[in-house]
């Protein structure tokens, strides 16, 4: 449930029991009130009965006294009246039939639900009967219930008024009150995206303004420690880079340049390779790191100019031949005979067709197949990297490229496969940059085959050399 | 046989240019200090300068303007040979006058291309 309307039940809640409350000490009150005026009336018509009946016997006139009894039965809800002498005899009546009866004889068939009021007669000090009239207990319990009935349809529509005016006001000021939350929330899902520049515009003075404050500060610092980790890899990557060309040179020199070459021991030979391996594995991990930062940053750059790429497809097959074989998985090339020239970056060309063997290369068990091919597509070159490995569930298709979306993790650690989970994003990033398209198809337990499709060059295009840039 | 002045403080790259070029059966002679380069070319005269483009002495983009300011420097071709990525610079130095630009690490078809190209008659 939202807060805003959590709040706005609650204050409704509140104010309607606060009304409840006070409806019924109000019903308590004014039912007591009504009653005990009734019973002011009701003392007063019998005093002024007992006057008249004073009056009547003085002047020794019972007619008088008679004519006002009938009058008191006119007004409504007076069942009867009577005056009844000292001796217990029934003087007057309005029954005519109790005319000079006893009060015994009275009594014995007087109505029920009757409350009477009566008011002793004095003459010259000393008493001389009671004035009594019956006041119909219905009738007066109609008129409380009708007042107090009146009373609660107040106070229902009074309540009725203070819900609907309290309701939008409290759902106004839980809106209020709640934007700056919603705005903090959207703030944390954008930082928690990695978007350090968002922040959460707050100008309330309040505890909620503060933490707004607070939480940008934060996102600040997070970006400034953001940047300092990229610039940091970058200029690290970028000072490896140079000893790592060096040493790869050098061997590379060693191994298939120099005049002397056939003089290697065959022992040194293979360390030599194995020194080459190291380094070409080296190298597209810090390229990846450079490339990563680059990319992050929006400074990558793409020198789309024709290129073969059968040139590529020899390039990282020479690069992981050796590792290949060391790992029991045969490394194969397989690239059409008519293949045109294609469109792209040469050298990052290179680096995503090594991320993608050395990726399959990780997921491929020993006695596996790694194919690299290329061949032309409708005026387009595809090249596709094809294994005989573990494959990607479809669930796990989806993440693939994400940066440092290596699929599960854990699974990953405890089967001891390692990465920083950039090689497919930058694959994907660079490709795209290039203005390629990626693809990939797996099936579990069958292998995994990426496909990337480029732009054909013109027929006569000319390629320039490794690493020419006219 | 040509001759070739390689301009690179770091000593890895100017020494496997060297090793590169005298495989190429030409003459490479080593400057690892910018600021030395141009009264290096005024002594040996080489045919062909490669050099690098962050070094610590002197900046490449700068020792190309003064071996352009000179006389006797100003037709040597150059081909800037650098590691960096950065087309901005790279954009400039050709602009500056160096004939090509070529990525490190050096391969060994691409500069037998640029000195076919380059210095004819050698």
């Amino acid at each position: 449930m939202r807060i805003r309307t959590k709040f706005s039940a609650f204050s409704a809640a509140v104010v309607l029991a606060t009304v409840a409350i006070l409806a019924a000490t109000a019903f308590f009150l004014q039912k007591r009130l009504i009653s005990s005026h009734m019973d002011e009336i009701r003392r007063v018509q019998s005093a002024g009965f007992a006057a008249v009946c004073r009056q009547a016997i003085t002047t020794d006139n019972e007619l008088f006294m008679i004519n006002f009894a009938k009058l008191l039965m006119e007004s409504p809800g007076i069942a009867y009246a009577y005056y009844v002498d000292a001796e217990g005899r029934i003087r007057v009546h309005t029954d005519k039939k109790f005319f000079y009866k006893t009060l015994a004889e009275w009594t014995a068939g007087r109505p029920v639900g009757v409350i009477e009021a009566e008011h002793p007669v004095k003459i010259g000090g000393s008493p001389a009967g009671r004035a009594v009239i019956g006041f119909s207990e219905n009738y007066a319990r109609g008129l409380l219930e009708a007042a107090l009935a009146q009373t609660t349809a107040r106070v229902a529509a009074a309540a009725g008024v203070v819900v609907l005016a309290v309701l939008p006001a409290a759902l106004l000021f839980a809106v209020i009150l709640t934007a700056p939350i919603r705005a903090l929330a959207r703030g944390s899902e954008a930082v928690g995206r990695g978007e350090f520049t968002a922040r959460v515009e707050v100008e309330s003075k309040d505890e909620l303004g503060d933490l707004a404050g607070r939480f940008n500060e934060m996102a600040q610092q997070l970006a400034i420690l953001d940047e300092m980790k990229d610039e940091f890899i970058s200029s690290v990557s970028h000072d490896l880079r140079s000893p790592m060309s060096a040493v790869k040179m050098y061997t590379q020199y060693m191994l298939f340049e120099d005049p002397d070459r056939d003089k290697i021991l065959p022992q040194h030979r293979t360390f030599l390779l194995t020194i080459m391996e190291s380094a070409t594995r080296l190298g597209v991990f810090v390229t990846n790191m450079l490339d990563a930062a680059k990319i992050k940053a929006g400074r990558a750059e793409y020198h789309v100019q024709p290129m073969d790429a059968a040139v590529s497809v020899r390039n990282v097959r020479g690069l992981f031949g050796i590792l290949a074989e060391k790992k029991g998985v045969a490394l194969v090339e397989s690239v059409a005979p008519d293949l045109p020239k294609a469109m792209a970056d040469p050298e990052r060309m290179d680096h995503v067709v090594a991320n993608l063997v050395s990726n399959s290369l990780k997921f491929t068990p020993s006695g596996g197949k790694i194919t690299i091919g290329a061949r032309p597509d409708h005026g387009r070159v595809v090249l596709w990297v094809e294994d005989t490995g573990k494959g990607i569930s479809p669930e796990n298709l989806g993440k693939l490229f994400r940066r440092f979306g290596q699929v599960d993790v854990a699974d990953q650690r405890a089967k001891r496969v390692t990465g920083t989970g950039l090689g497919l994003y930058i694959v994907k990033q660079t490709v795209e940059g290039m203005g390629g398209k990626i693809e990939v198809a797996s099936e579990v337990g069958k292998g995994t085959t990426f496909t990337v499709t480029l732009a054909g060059a013109p027929p006569d295009a000319i390629v320039l050399p490794a690493g020419l840039h006219g | 046989m040509a001759r070739v002045l390689v301009v690179d403080d770091e000593y890895s790259f100017a020494e496997f240019a060297k090793l590169l070029l005298e495989g190429l059966g030409h003459a490479a002679l080593i400057c690892l200090d910018g600021s030395k380069a141009v009264d290096m070319a005024l002594i040996h005269r080489p045919e062909l300068i490669i050099l690098d483009l962050n070094m610590e002495e002197l900046d490449g983009l700068d020792l190309i303007a003064q071996l352009k300011a000179r006389e006797e420097t100003k037709n040597i071709p150059l081909i800037l040979a650098s590691s960096s990525t950065d087309k901005a610079d790279r954009a400039e130095a050709l602009k500056r006058g160096a004939v090509y630009s070529i990525l490190k690490p050096i391969q060994k078809e691409t500069l037998k291309l640029l000195i076919d190209r380059l210095v004819p008659g050698q």
